[in-house]
């Protein structure tokens, strides 16, 4: 395996790789987390992936569905509320209606307009990516854009 | 303000250009990869461990099984399978002259009774149990009236073949010592005696008697 080539992607990669997470979560924190996931199971598959963009675009969209899917077992109420981080950084990008609007979205619709939106995938690509079927994804990313209009709307 | 795809566009590449700690997501992902191969070298390990252990155990077992005299794999049935009856069996006579052992017979159960206690067994397999079987064959049946001795002792063979346990074959020491399994006879007094040394301690003959005396034993 090359450290070395490993490297540059995700130099090359990585700020798109985080800011894609970062729309797909909404959070800061679990972005950087989802990236590093991703980013190790790129590396334990590197050299076997042959497109190792699409194999990271997929791996980080399919983990944050799955976490997504089991996040509500890991919440438990609790008496007294955590101490939570300040991020200043993370105040302009509250400011951002549409940004925001997409956390309304599911997350198979928020992972449809990322990839269609963002990182510029075509139907077939963001189908292939999210292992759907490609007329899931227009279903998907026609009524994420109707819901999104709405909202912009009011 | 109406959405168009360029607007969608713009506002999520909003705020894009954070850098990533490179040295720490390569530091992290280099743990996980030793993390991943001590893993699997355990999980190895602990395979090689499971097949070295199941291959002693078989080898030891096909050993034993060699010195036993039976084949290897331990699915056939043995002497132990057929335990003694308490009491001596009885079988009917028969002056026939067929087989008293199947052919294929892998261990024969010796029992040894005095009066109408076990005293003693006796395990024969493979070839041991397979020669025994063998001589009783070749003996004669004079098919006569056989002066027969009052005795003490009975000997049930209890034979065992891969499908199972076949007819006993019963015998009393002393006299002709007849032995039958109900359908076939042979007159095998010293392979009896020979059989029944070091299982019984007093296979007396007493004082001669009717031909053909008293259950137990062939009656």
């Amino acid at each position: 395996m090359s450290d070395i080539a490993f490297r540059d992607f995700v130099e090359a990669n990585g700020p798109r790789l985080l800011h894609t997470a970062r729309l797909l979560t909404g959070d800061r924190g679990h972005a950087e987390d989802l990236v590093q996931t991703t980013l190790t199971k790129l590396y334990l598959k590197w050299g076997g992936a042959r497109n190792p963009l699409a194999y990271a675009r997929r791996t980080l969209v399919s983990t944050h569905i799955d976490a997504s899917r089991r996040r509500w077992r890991g919440e438990r109420p609790t008496a007294t509320v955590p101490d939570r981080a300040v991020e200043p950084e993370d105040t302009s990008e509250d400011r951002d209606e549409l940004r925001q609007m997409l956390g309304g979205l599911s997350s198979q619709e928020r992972a449809v307009v990322v990839l269609r939106y963002y990182c510029d995938l075509s139907e077939k690509e963001t189908a292939a990516a999210l292992r759907l079927p490609v007329g899931t994804v227009k279903s998907a990313a026609s009524r994420a854009l109707a819901r999104l209009r709405v909202e912009v709307m009011q | 303000m109406s959405l168009g795809e360029s607007d969608l566009r713009a506002s999520l590449r909003a705020g894009e250009g954070d850098r990533l700690d490179v040295d720490a997501v390569v530091a992290h992902a280099r743990a996980a990869r030793r993390e991943r191969r001590r893993t699997l070298l355990a999980v190895g390990g602990a395979v090689v461990a499971v097949l070295v252990v199941a291959g002693v155990v078989t080898a030891v077992q096909a050993n034993r099984n060699r010195h036993s005299g039976t084949p290897a794999g331990g699915a056939s049935p043995t002497a132990q399978d057929s335990a003694c009856p308490p009491g001596p069996p009885t079988v009917s006579l028969s002056k026939g002259s067929g087989r008293l052992f199947p052919a294929d017979v892998t261990s024969i159960n010796v029992c040894a009774y005095t009066i109408d206690q076990l005293t003693g067994t006796k395990s024969l397999t493979g070839t041991l149990a397979h020669g025994y079987a063998q001589r009783f064959e070749a003996a004669p049946l004079r098919g006569m009236i056989c002066p027969q001795y009052v005795t003490r002792t009975t000997v049930a063979m209890l034979p065992m073949t891969p499908s199972g346990q076949a007819p006993t074959v019963v015998g009393r020491v002393g006299g002709c010592g007849t032995v039958s399994n109900g359908t076939a006879s042979r007159d095998a007094a010293e392979l009896l005696n020979e059989l029944s040394k070091g299982i019984v301690t007093s296979p007396i003959p007493t004082m001669p008697t009717h031909p053909m005396g008293h259950s137990p034993g062939p009656s």
